[in-house]
This record gives C-alpha cells, structure tokens and sequence, in this order.
C-alpha cells in the first residue's frame, strides 16, 4: 500500500530541475507523476517514477540530496465530486493530508491522487475498510 | 572581520553557531551587500544529506533556527539560505568564505 516517492533538494538557481530530470532520463528512468514544493530559496522536487529505487541509488551518485518517502495513491473517477468524496472520507478518518497531486490515469483508468498523510501507517489501516481503491506501488511504477 | 551595520562579527562566530545547531554541514559562505544605505549579510548554508526532509516545514523550521541562533550571537539581523551541498568552495583557509559585495 505504500508508494515509494523520491524527493530532491533543489536550489532556487537555474538548471537545477533540468539536472535532476537529465540524470533521470541517462539512466532510463521514467517519471510517472511529480510535483515541486517551491519556497523563495529552494524547492522540493517530488517524483513518482517506474523504477524508484535505482532512482534513489542514481541520484545519490550524482550528488543530488535525494530522500525516499512513503506515500498513498488513491484512484477514483475522472468526474467531477471524486476527489471531494475522497477528501470527506479521509477528514471522516481523521486522516491528515499534509500534500497531494493527481495526475489522470491511461485507458480504463481513472484519476490518481498522491497523498502524503500525518501517519501513514494508521491512515492504511483506517482505509483498509473504507471502500476507496488504495493503489499499491507497483501497480503505480508501472502504468 | 566585517564590520556590517557598525558592528564587529567575525566569520568564526558564524561557524561556531553552525556547529551547534547542527543538522548542516560545516560549509558556509558570507555574502554582504549594500541595499541603498544599509549593510545586509546573508550567509548561506549546505542542507546535509541525512538531515534533508521532504517537508518544506522542516526545511524552514532548520533555516530559522539558525537565523534565531546567528542573530543572538552576532547582535545583527541577517538571511539565511540554505544550498546545495558541495556547491560552496572549499577553501584553504578563510579568504574565500566571505564575499563582499559593498563597494
């Protein structure tokens, strides 16, 4: 149920997100899905991508400051209201969303909505038994 | 030394906070600047690897601790950025980690 995201320290300077997705793409990584939390002096460049761990090892060798987080992936409808019902159950289960991004999904698929939540270990038990559709990670690498 | 805004600091009270606040690497760099009448420093720190979070939150918490522990030290308002490691120059001695812009 956990998905593995990798995040990277990027400095606010130009050429840095060009770096990073240039070291990707030199290993045949492919990115699924990202986002980038931006601040006046720096930013954190969020991936969802096909291979994350032999992203972790790459960007490491580059020197990139890179992390691994623990995420949740949630599909829904492509439809108006899918991602209100999700957010009411997850505030229902007192389950704290710090972020999330969405991206949609191919073919039959619908729509998949990154979170990351306070405690990720409760908020998989609490949505075990609430009927929303918890993606697991490889399921997600590999779409 | 500098002398910014009429007072002394010494860019090894600058390291010897840093040390102590910890979660940084021991690399640091001095700009100082002058915006219309007034002496501004910035002085710009490497995130360490084991320290980086995926929060900005925690980011920022770092970033304003050591900002709080300069200014109490210094008795001077001044930024901080935090930057990529290995980015600062490694110096030989303590030439190179000050950078003033002023004149």
């Amino acid at each position: 149920m956990k998905v593995k995201q990798i995040s990277v320290f990027l400095e606010n300077k130009t050429g840095r997100l060009a770096a990073v997705t240039e070291a990707l793409a030199a290993n045949g990584i492919n990115i699924r899905a990202l986002s980038i939390a931006d601040t006046s002096d720096f930013g954190i460049l969020r991936l969802i991508v096909d291979q994350p761990d032999k992203a972790y090892e790459k960007l490491k060798e580059e020197e990139f400051t890179v992390s691994i987080t623990d995420v949740i992936a949630v599909e829904m409808p492509d439809q108006p209201g899918a991602l209100s019902k999700v957010l009411n159950e997850l505030g229902k289960a007192q389950i704290n969303v710090e972020y999330l991004y969405a991206f949609l999904g191919r073919g039959e698929r619908g729509a998949i909505v990154v979170f990351r939540v306070e405690d990720l270990d409760s908020a998989i038990k609490k949505l075990a038994t609430s009927g929303l559709n918890v993606l697991k990670g490889e399921e997600l690498y590999k779409m | 030394m500098l002398i910014i805004r009429g007072v002394n600091v010494f860019p090894s009270q600058i390291e010897s906070v840093l040390l102590e606040v910890g979660q940084t690497e021991p690399h640091y760099q001095i700009i100082v600047d002058r915006k219309g009448a007034l002496d501004v420093i910035e002085v710009l720190v490497e995130v360490s690897a084991s320290f980086f979070s995926d929060q900005v939150r925690q980011l920022e918490v770092l970033e304003a601790r050591i900002k709080r522990a300069l200014e109490s030290a210094l008795g001077i308002s001044v930024k901080v950025r935090l930057v990529e490691p290995k980015t600062i120059e490694r110096s030989e001695g303590k030439a190179k980690r000050v950078i003033d812009k002023r004149k």
